[in-house]
């Protein structure tokens, strides 16, 4: 909904006719006085601002309902206050006393209601062609949890053919120009999957598997947020779905199922791993991770929170969050490069994944140091009685500053 | 003639000596007797005084006052009370040397008929007029009376058709419900369509309605319940000691247990066991023919619906074995399915798999026990 | 055991022609408490008018509790990452405030007017049933203060308004807030349901003579509607509560999903309920400024009977389009698309109003008093958010806007546009009705410029904020998402904070109205040229309202009883031959004689403590429910015993004239 559109977003369509028709939309509501003042640039959950054709449908529709409503309100704003001015008591004789024009009444209530029903009739239309899931390409399922979502692609053939699930959290990664389904559930309470520039949002409730497509015209990173209200965080509850080429988006998957790899012996990354068995895998699970006996480390989340699950950190620095999308693992420098890059060179950025020098590692410590004081969480003991001793969310671990230094070393190298 | 207090404490000690016979001789034992036998001498004794000082009552010399009294207006109504009063004394003691049930009768009883006599004592000394009288002892007694006496009416009704409809068999208590809707329906469209129904042939229909029903409940309730077949859960060993799930055979579990709420909308899959064998995976959106495996999120209430598409009673079971975090706490194979689901029929069974399906060793399958083609890979990342 | 024989006869008594002996004394209940000043003249009273007025005081204490909280969320939210409240102060500060607003604000408010006009709107003495009306107002009373104990006993509810299932249960809400929520609003839910009923009784059985059902004043017909609406939609919320009370209490599984229940049985409870409350909420006003737009525009309500049978027909089809508020919690296609046609085929009836108020207005001769100003706001603000409510009737632009700041604005246009406005609207328009004295005109302006600047400045900028994607109940937002640019989020953000400061001076400036109104010297008895039957007596009214019951002829009853058409040939000329005091005076002289109003009451107030200590009990101790329960029954039981005047001999001291005729004998 931006009142400038010669400020166009780089990431933004190029096509010349949807940013005409655009430019004309958006010119006619806002001489329309709808936007009295101006708006937001470049808003990342901007729902005037279509990046798909989902959106788009939506978009389609909603703005002839937004200008037929201001059309109207400035018609009876305006017969208002032309009553206001005209009928003021200028001492004139009491008016008849008229109680009405039944012929005029039922023709103004007629009037709106054929009005309704021209909307009504692409609406049922748009709400239909929504929730079509049969042409779609690639199938991902999501999981909301407290206070976090969890992304993982099933084996299919779809999505460019998936040989293992992969998982991942915070960030989607979809291919552009693929029509997705995304299939949607929670583990505890019911929460919201909404990418405001790629489609409307879809309540997602526990016991229930719900739907809801998924298409990006371009490269680049749609911002969303959990908007049904889910506890505590419910204000850090973010998902960002990233947007890749089919080339890109290949690589990326063949990132995420790159087998294990130890770090170097005698690194400091090396005793992180030990304190990540230790301290960090009961819950997050890193797979391939070997302990010192060379079993595989398997962790059970179920078994200490409430929810169920945790994270999965196997690839944690191909993401550039963490938290629940609530943080960045990205210094605001190296971020804003990502995310301001043009579509050609976005997918190489992204791919990259958090470099040393690009690690927030302010943020990322001072998470390590005391998660629930970052971003509440019911991870305090004295408050278990009533979830059988199990967390919701992350609980602080007392680590000390030097096991801090060595996860983060670890943690730095898993892409 | 005899005062009130004397007609009760008469009446006690009749009561009391019946009780002592009647005890003496059914029962084995002399200390009922004796105790009984003993509060009827008592009770005896009290009489006597009572009738010999007329209930310590009136003084010469206060005469005037007593003639002057509201109360004096009017003589006392015959009363039911002081005799119901004393039954239910009895009856309480009879509860202390036989059942508690009884000793809980006699209690109430003894409640109900002391609250109603004190009331109804209270208010004939309230004037000397007789209908003021009886508003106010309405007026402090209703409340009480009517929302009591409803209570216990409904809940003898509802007690006794619950004996019949649990002393029927299972088919003929349907048929048994909708007779009762009809008789209903019926009587109400007569009220309403023929007001000018003789109100006293129309109670005395329902008075014997209401009594053959508890007659009905009465008898039912003696003759005992119909047999009720123990269901099992789905997860747990038959008394064989095999493992339901894998076994294709009846066990009496409950076969509408798990098809709950949830089990009509937005499952997060069906599975369905074909004619040929087969168990078919189907979730929303496009999934590839032959797809071998189905995906679940972990640690998540999934509800999935199995379809019996075979001629035959089949099951779905999971197997989610994994090794245990403590080897202490092994405790075996972890095995879920459904009941016995009927050719045609469908059931839910919601699954929560807490461990990933690469912690067990073989992962984790469905399969269907007594058809060996039928089993499905199961991944939970 | 002193059993006493009496005489069977007393020979002195029966010749003295079997004279009956009066009791001295009351047998079964105690003495009534008569007294007419002090605070028992309050606490136990039965007079509609004295209910009312403690119903508005009451509520009015609510509106400023509720506001304080939006001002706390408003100053958290007023920058990114806010730190005035945590995230858990901030989610019991929102589900207050909505709580508040709603449940013990507007809804009271809204039964002040109904409880003090509708009696004398249909020139009835009292309502059907006083004592239940004294039950409704303190039960109401003990539910709101009960819910808001919370705030000092470990915290509030934080599940939000809607409370949505899972998130409300133990696990996930595990102080005992929730609980708190649940009792609290089942109190005032009886609260509701008893008046509903009371209300609708008086209202069809009491009118005076000649006042058919179209004939009587608009105010009473939306009072009316509501009140059928409270008595289906309370029910269904009940249910809802108790499934939680029992789910939170007693290890129910009503919402657990591991246990095969579906959460979306709350939703479907909740908005069952939830969307006729709207209508619950507004309605009301509606009717005031359907009273208030003739009076100053000196014309009957253009289109009666399509403002009635619209306030009917938005009742009726408020009940089909609940799941409007579910589009995106995948309720399917089909079920979004019937529900989303049914909630544009709303907006038809409620554009009717609009379009029948704006028609009084046209050819009228409008005085702007402060009452018309809050008025002609109601129609300007309430058309904003009605259009706005439009965009989201189209389902999936509604799943674009729900639980966006779009939301947020869109409703409290409605609600506080288009209620709150318009009960300030009645509050101005019969405050020299009720007290006798004028508020201050001035002060007046003041309290209304104020108001639509801070409204307009604090929701106006939601709408943007909401479409640019910021979601509601977020205790802090963020730089990252809010978009650059001079008109960014966080421009918005804080425009909205500073209206919001303005709206809460705005709405202070009546508290200073009122006490610099406090000394005016007495009203008028017809002040605004008024057109209704509650104005055909003294303000403020006497305790038996009208000295003689009036005989109703007329829609504006009091208007043509002033004024005569003198015009001939089809001209019309309105001549004023009576004015509303030589009107009152003339009932004064025919005053009818022996009025007997119904007595004063202990119970209602002791009852609904009763219930209190119930609610408390539940959440603490059996002993202490077990005593409420006691004090319950102990009411119910004095209550049932009393007769429903009082015995002549209880006054203290008694008339003079011993129960005989008399014009005085207004016993209250």
């Amino acid at each position: 909904m931006s009142n400038s559109p010669l400020k166009r977003h780089p990431l933004r369509s190029a096509s010349t006719f949807k940013h005409m028709s655009r430019r004309t939309r958006v010119g006619l509501v806002a001489g329309l006085g709808l936007l009295v003042a101006g708006c937001a640039e470049d808003a990342a959950q901007d729902t005037w601002d279509p990046a798909g054709p989902n959106a788009q449908d939506i978009h389609n529709l909603q703005w002839p309902v937004f200008l037929i409503a201001g059309v109207v309100g400035v018609i009876v704003l305006t017969f208002v206050a032309i009553i206001i001015v005209k009928f003021r008591d200028r001492g004139q004789a009491i008016p008849e006393q008229t109680h009405g024009k039944p012929a005029l009444e039922i023709g103004l209530t007629i009037l709106p209601a054929l009005i309704l029903i021209g909307v009504a009739i692409p609406t049922v239309g748009t709400i239909m062609a929504l929730n079509e899931t049969d042409d779609t390409e690639c199938i991902i399922n999501v999981t909301g949890q407290q206070w976090w979502w969890e992304i993982d692609y099933a084996q299919q053939d779809g999505c460019g053919g998936i040989a293992e699930p992969i998982v991942t959290s915070g960030q989607m990664i979809i291919p552009i120009d693929t029509p997705v389904l995304v299939r949607g559930t929670s583990r505890d309470v019911i929460h919201s999957w909404w990418i405001p520039r790629l489609n409307g949002k879809k309540d997602m409730v526990p016991g229930r598997v719900h739907a809801v497509r998924l298409q990006a015209d371009e490269p680049g990173i749609y911002a969303g947020q959990c908007t049904e209200f889910c506890g505590l965080s419910h204000a850090n509850m973010r998902m960002e779905v990233v947007a890749l080429t089919p080339e890109d988006f290949e690589t990326w998957k063949a990132q995420q199922l790159a087998p294990y790899e130890s770090p170097a012996a005698g690194t400091l990354a090396a005793t992180g791993e030990a304190t990540f068995i230790a301290q960090c895998s009961r819950c997050h699970q890193v797979n391939g991770l070997e302990d010192a006996a060379g079993e595989l480390v398997i962790s059970r989340p179920d078994l200490q929170v409430y929810s169920g699950a945790a994270p999965n950190l196997t690839t944690l620095m191909t993401r550039n969050t963490f938290a629940g999308a609530s943080w960045d693992l990205l210094t605001d420098e190296c971020r804003a490069d990502v995310w301001e890059s043009d579509p050609d060179t976005f997918g190489e950025k992204y791919l990259a994944g958090v470099s040393a020098e690009c690690l927030n590692s302010v943020q990322l410590r001072e998470w390590l140091r005391n998660a629930p004081a970052m971003k509440p969480m019911y991870a305090d003991p004295a408050q278990l009685d009533e979830t059988d001793g199990l967390v919701r969310g992350m609980p602080n671990l007392a680590l000390s500053e030097d096991q801090i230094d060595e996860l983060v070393a670890y943690l730095l190298e898993r892409k | 003639m005899f005062t009130t207090g004397s007609k009760f404490l008469i009446g006690a000690c009749v009561v009391a000596t019946i009780s002592a016979i009647a005890y003496g001789v059914t029962q084995d034992g002399v200390m009922g007797t004796v105790g009984l036998a003993s509060a009827a001498v008592a009770l005896g004794f009290l009489a006597g005084i009572n009738i010999y000082t007329r209930d310590s009552n009136i003084w010469d010399d206060e005469i005037s006052s007593v003639e002057t009294a509201p109360a004096a207006a009017r003589p006392p109504a015959n009363s039911i009370w002081p005799m119901a009063f004393a039954l239910g004394a009895a009856v309480l003691t009879v509860g202390l040397v036989t059942y508690q049930a009884v000793f809980i009768v006699g209690v109430v009883l003894l409640l109900a008929t002391g609250a109603e006599w004190t009331a109804e004592a209270w208010a004939e000394r309230a004037s000397a007029d007789a209908s003021y009288n009886a508003e106010v002892r309405n007026r402090i007694a209703n409340p009480l009376e009517f929302p009591l006496a409803a209570a216990i009416g409904i809940g003898i009704i509802v007690y006794a058709f619950s004996r019949i409809m649990l002393w029927l068999s299972k088919t003929n208590t349907v048929i048994a419900f909708v007779v009762m809707g009809v008789i209903i329906l019926t009587v109400a469209f007569l009220a309403a369509y023929r007001p000018g129904l003789k109100s006293k042939a129309a109670v005395g229909a329902i008075a014997v309605g209401v009594l053959a029903l508890v007659a009905g409940g009465a008898a039912a309730g003696l003759d005992g319940e119909r047999e009720i077949h123990e269901h099992e859960t789905t997860e747990g060993l038959t008394e064989e000691g095999e493992d339901i799930c894998l076994s294709p055979e009846e066990f009496e579990a409950d076969e509408k247990a798990s098809q709950s709420v949830a089990a009509s909308a937005n499952v997060a899959a069906e599975i369905t066991l074909t004619e040929s064998g087969t168990l078919e995976p189907s979730v929303v959106g496009p999934l590839e023919e032959g797809t071998d495996a189905l995906t679940l999120p972990r640690s998540n209430p999934n509800n999935v619906i199995f379809i019996n598409d075979s001629d035959e009673h089949r099951r779905l079971s999971v197997d989610l074995t994994v090794p245990p975090v403590d080897a202490a706490e092994d405790e075996g194979p972890l095995l879920k399915c459904t009941a016995l689901v009927e050719p045609g029929g469908r059931q839910n069974i919601t699954l929560t798999i807490g461990a990933p399906s690469f912690a067990a060793p073989d992962g984790y399958f469905f399969f269907v026990p007594g058809v060996e083609s039928a089993r499905l890979e199961l991944i939970v990342p | 055991m002193a059993i006493i024989e009496r005489p069977t006869e007393t020979p002195a008594l029966a010749g003295a022609g079997g004279a009956v002996v009066t009791p001295s004394s009351s047998y079964g209940y105690f003495r009534r408490p008569v007294q007419t000043t002090g605070w028992k003249s309050w606490a136990f009273t039965v007079d509609h008018k004295k209910i009312g007025i403690m119903y508005g005081v009451v509520a009015m204490l609510f509106f400023f509790v509720g506001g304080f909280e939006a001002l706390l969320i408003r100053a958290q939210l007023a920058q990114a990452d806010g730190t005035i409240l945590s995230a858990d102060k901030y989610n019991q500060m929102f589900t207050m405030h909505a709580t508040t607003m709603v449940f013990l604000f507007v809804m009271p408010l809204a039964s002040a007017f109904a409880n003090y006009m509708m009696p004398l709107q249909i020139g009835a003495r009292d309502v059907a049933f006083p004592r239940l009306n004294a039950l409704s107002l303190w039960t109401f009373v003990f539910g709101g203060i009960f819910i808001n104990t919370s705030w000092i006993l470990g915290g509030a509810a934080d599940g939000g308004w809607f409370m949505y299932a899972p998130n409300s249960s133990v696990p996930f809400s595990p102080t005992h807030g929730v609980d708190f929520w649940v009792l609290g609003l089942l109190m005032t839910g009886i609260a509701s349901q008893v008046g509903a009923v009371n209300l609708i009784v008086t209202a069809l059985n009491m009118r005076a003579p000649g006042m058919t059902l179209m004939k009587m004043p608009i105010f009473t017909w939306m009072a009316l509607v509501v009140q059928f609406l409270l008595l289906f939609a309370i029910p269904v919320i009940t249910v809802a509560l108790f499934l939680l009370l029992f789910q939170r209490n007693f290890d129910a599984t009503f919402f657990s999903v591991a246990d095969g229940a579906d959460p979306l049985l709350w939703q479907h409870l909740f908005w069952l309920f939830g969307h006729p409350e709207v209508y619950i909420i507004v309605l009301p006003a509606f009717g005031i400024i359907s009273e208030v737009l003739p009076t100053f525009s000196r014309k009957p309500l253009f289109g009666y009977p399509f403002v009635v049978f619209s306030g009917a027909a938005i009742g009726l089809v408020g009940f089909g389009v609940w799941a409007h508020h579910m589009f995106a919690a995948g309720l399917g296609p089909i079920s979004v698309a019937v529900f989303s046609v049914a909630t544009m085929a709303i907006a038809v009836p409620t554009g009717v109003k609009i379009i029948n108020w704006t028609l009084t207005m046209w050819g009228g001769k409008l005085w702007f008093s402060t009452a018309m100003l809050f008025a002609i706001g109601l129609i300007v603000q309430f058309t904003i958010g009605g259009l706005s409510g439009v965009t989201h009737a189209v389902a999936p632009s509604d799943t674009q806007q729900t639980d966006t700041y779009y939301i947020v604005a869109h409703f409290h246009y409605v609600i506080f546009g288009g209620g709150v406005l318009g009960l300030f609207a009645g509050i101005y328009y019969w405050w020299p009705k009720v007290f006798g004295k004028m508020l201050n005109e001035k002060w007046g302006r003041w309290n209304f410029w104020l108001m639509i600047i801070g409204m307009n400045l604090t929701f106006g900028p939601m709408h943007i904020i909401g479409l640019q994607g910021q979601p509601r109940r977020m205790y802090v937002w963020t730089e990252n998402r809010a978009g650059e640019g001079f008109f960014n989020l966080g421009f918005w953000n804080l425009v909205s904070s500073i209206g919001s400061l303005v709206l809460g001076i705005g709405a202070v400036l009546f508290l200073v109205n009122v006490w610099v109104s406090r000394k005016n010297p007495p009203a008028p008895a017809d002040p605004w040229d008024a057109r209704s039957l509650e104005w055909i007596t003294t303000s403020p009214p006497k305790e038996h309202n009208f000295d003689r019951i009036p005989t109703v002829h007329a829609l504006d009853e009091f208007f043509h009883r002033k004024y005569e058409d003198v015009g001939v040939d089809g001209q019309h000329d309105y001549k004023k031959v009576r004015t509303g005091e030589e009107i009152i005076a003339m009932e004064e002289a025919n005053a009818e004689s022996h009025i007997h109003m119904p007595s004063p009451s202990y119970w209602p107030i002791i009852l609904a403590f009763g219930m209190l200590i119930i609610a408390y009990g539940v959440i603490y101790s059996v002993l202490m429910l077990a005593a409420g329960a006691a004090i319950a029954v102990l009411a119910l039981f004095g209550w049932a015993l009393e007769p429903p005047t009082a015995d002549d001999s209880e006054f203290d001291p008694p008339s003079s004239d011993g129960g005989q005729p008399s014009k005085e004998l207004a016993h209250v």
